[in-house]
């Protein structure tokens, strides 16, 4: 753990540096655990800007267009908590939930986007982050089950 | 059996028209299921409808709680305030968007959003224990929860009414899609039955006309036979009575018993060679002709006609020219003895019945076609060459106006893949053509050692074999020979034999003159008597 924070703290530092418009309120804004492990972390802002960004070009049915969703990988948010399990838990900051295999994040480059075309979500639009998944890449994902699975508001990520 | 046919191209036809109509009905009723597949699996709305109740409802909730002093976290209210405009949010955007306020007909979501926005102020500055302001927010949306309500209602059964028609749509698609594969395989199996007994039908009369031709082809050979046989017996009397003729004529001195005798020998001739011709047609009809394919020299096919010919045109008291037009090649490829034969019965022909006064005949090669261009001055008359000659009809009774001789004549060049045309020259002569193709003959050029006694035999040697494609070389330079000639006689004979072989193993050895042992030489001519068949043998090697 205390190896793990100084990894982020560094990461935030570089990008704090590199980004100096961007100001980031150092709340938490995502909980990731590992169930089986039993390893926890609380992820800010700036903690999830750390994390290698990613850009995913995709339409689905809650956008007017083709949009830039703009956030981390799932999969490197994810191998912060150690590897294992085969169900990601993902739960909104209304409690809604969904059940997600571990393999779509390893199979398809499903990010937790943190803003579209260059703005960051409020929380009244998907806010913080929305998962997202690159749909227009890949015809078998423009389905009723992973339509469901287009999480917004998403606060806590657990492996099981 | 022609409307036969044509009743089964247009069933044909119609089976693969209407194969291709129900693939074609098919394929749109396959696209028509994939775009309500497409449809039925568009995200449900009437749960996006119901979570925005279900939000609305918790907001209040937690002002209620608030009121109630379970929970004085403002932060609570703020956050669910949020969630509910996102839940609005998502009735603004996407295809999702769309199809939500589609239901909208009351436009309660755009009230509920304008009621946020008016609210916002109040909910973002509002205080622990406000009370009088909770109750404020809570009475300006309470009113939203029962139309929500009901609009989550409407969208739920249009979802289920559109989830059932396409239901429908795919059920109706693949009862239509059944009933097109049981029609196409009733169509198909219908067209192939009647195809098997059509089939069946021309079977049937392929059978019939087999049997036929074999009955009428047993009746030409049975005729051919005939005719054979017929020729053939009558051949038999007509040399007996030439015979007779020749020496009638040869003990009568009276020189007008003796012109009767020789016209009845002309017209006995006359009348042999017209049973040879019918002999050799006969033999056409009954089997065919095996072509000879073997090399002949040019020289000797434009010397034979003469020769052969003579006598006729003689008789005829007609003149006959025959000449090469152009260069000819040494030798030639093919069947000499039948080219002669075509040759010589179209000039017979001409000389003993179109009453030809002068007959000229050129032969010429050009591009592998050996062509005899043969010109005839004749008397005229009522004969026309066209009878004989043009293009033959059909119409069986003009066998009268045929000929015996060119009918063979015409057989032998067609059997050669031949063609025979007629026209007429410039000063109104008959001009006949006829082409065979002809392969030229490149000969092996024979390497030939001479070894004679005496300068005379030499001479005569030489002149037997002259036209041919030989080199003649020298016995005490040559090292290589495929012919030695050896003057023969003397005792030494075998032991001079045996010599040449051993120097020349892979030669023939002729020995020409008086051999005493024949059987050491592999041919012996006795020069200058056997010049030709020297001359014959050393041609076989050459072919």
């Amino acid at each position: 753990m205390t190896r793990l924070k100084k990894i982020l703290a560094a990461f935030s530092m570089a990008l704090a540096m590199a980004v100096p418009q961007i100001v980031l309120a150092q709340e938490t804004m995502l909980t990731v655990i590992n169930t089986l492990t039993g390893e926890q972390v609380m992820l800010s802002a700036a903690d999830l800007m750390a994390v290698p960004q990613a850009t995913v070009n995709t339409e689905n049915e809650f956008v007017d267009a083709m949009t830039a969703f703009e956030g981390p990988l799932g999969r490197d948010v994810l191998a912060l908590v150690g590897e294992g399990g085969s169900i990601v838990v993902l739960t909104a900051v209304n409690d809604y939930a969904v059940e997600v295999p571990l393999k779509d994040f390893m199979n398809y480059d499903v990010i937790f986007a943190m803003s579209a075309d260059g703005e960051v979500f409020s929380r009244r639009d998907k806010g913080p982050i929305w998962v997202v998944y690159p749909m227009s890449d890949h015809a078998e994902l423009q389905d009723p089950v992973y339509n469901a699975r287009l999480i917004w508001q998403l606060v806590k990520v657990e492996i099981k | 059996m022609t409307g036969k046919r044509l009743f089964s191209r247009i069933l044909f036809g119609g089976v693969v028209l209407a194969a291709i109509g129900i693939a074609t009905f098919g394929f749109l009723t396959f696209k028509a299921n994939l775009d309500a597949m497409r449809r039925a699996s568009q995200e449900n709305i009437a749960w996006s409808a119901t979570q925005l109740e279900r939000e609305l409802t918790r907001f209040l909730d937690s002002l209620g709680s608030s009121r109630a002093g379970a929970s004085s976290a403002t932060v609570d209210i703020n956050q669910r305030f949020d969630v509910l405009w996102s839940r609005v949010a998502v009735f603004q955007r996407g295809k999702v968007g769309a199809r939500l306020r589609a239901y909208d007909t009351e436009k309660t979501i755009e009230r509920l959003f304008e009621e946020l926005k008016r609210q916002e102020v109040f909910v973002v500055s509002i205080k622990s224990f406000d009370f009088t302001t909770m109750a404020t927010i809570s009475q300006a949306f309470f009113p939203f929860g029962s139309e929500l309500h009901e609009l989550s209602r409407v969208i739920t059964v249009g979802e289920e009414q559109k989830a059932a028609s396409i239901r429908a749509q795919m059920r109706s698609s693949a009862n239509f899609a059944l009933y097109a594969s049981i029609l196409t395989v009733l169509m198909v199996s219908g067209a192939l039955i009647y195809f098997v007994y059509e089939g069946q039908q021309f079977r049937k009369l392929a059978e019939e006309n087999r049997a036929l031709a074999e009955k009428f082809k047993l009746a030409s050979d049975v005729k051919s036979r005939f005719l054979t046989m017929m020729s053939h017996e009558l051949r038999t009397p007509m040399n007996g009575v030439l015979g007779l003729l020749a020496l009638a004529r040869a003990s009568e001195s009276d020189p007008e018993q003796k012109a009767r005798l020789e016209q009845a020998d002309r017209s006995a001739n006359r009348m042999l060679g017209m049973l040879t011709d019918i002999l050799d047609f006969a033999a056409q009809e009954n089997a065919p002709i095996a072509l000879a394919n073997k090399p002949f020299f040019s020289t000797e096919l434009l010397l034979a006609l003469p020769e052969l010919l003579g006598p006729v045109a003689a008789q005829a008291e007609a003149r006959l020219h025959v000449m090469a037009d152009g260069e000819l090649p040494v030798m030639l490829c093919g069947d000499a003895t039948r080219l002669r034969r075509s040759y010589a019965l179209m000039v017979t022909y001409f000389l003993e019945t179109a009453g030809a006064r002068d007959i000229g005949l050129a032969l010429s090669y050009k591009n592998g076609v050996l062509g005899a261009r043969i010109e005839v001055d004749y008397l005229g008359g009522g004969w026309s060459p066209d009878l004989i000659f043009g293009k033959r009809t059909d119409n069986t009774n003009s066998f009268a106006a045929e000929a015996l001789g060119p009918s063979v004549a015409r057989v032998l060049v067609e059997k050669m893949s031949g063609d025979i045309t007629l026209g007429k020259t410039e000063d109104g002569k008959i001009l006949l053509r006829i082409d065979v193709p002809v392969a030229a003959f490149e000969p092996r050029r024979l390497k030939v050692v001479l070894i004679t006694q005496s300068a005379p035999m030499e001479m005569v040697c030489k002149s037997s074999i002259s036209g041919l494609p030989v080199e003649m070389i020298s016995a005490h330079t040559a090292k290589h020979a495929d012919i030695v000639i050896l003057e023969a006689g003397g005792a030494e004979e075998p032991k001079h034999v045996a010599g040449l072989r051993a120097r020349y193993p892979s030669a023939l050895v002729f020995g020409v003159g008086r051999p005493l042992q024949p059987e050491v030489f592999d041919f012996t001519a006795e020069l200058p008597l056997e010049a030709a068949l020297l001359k014959n043998r050393i041609s076989e090697e050459l072919g």
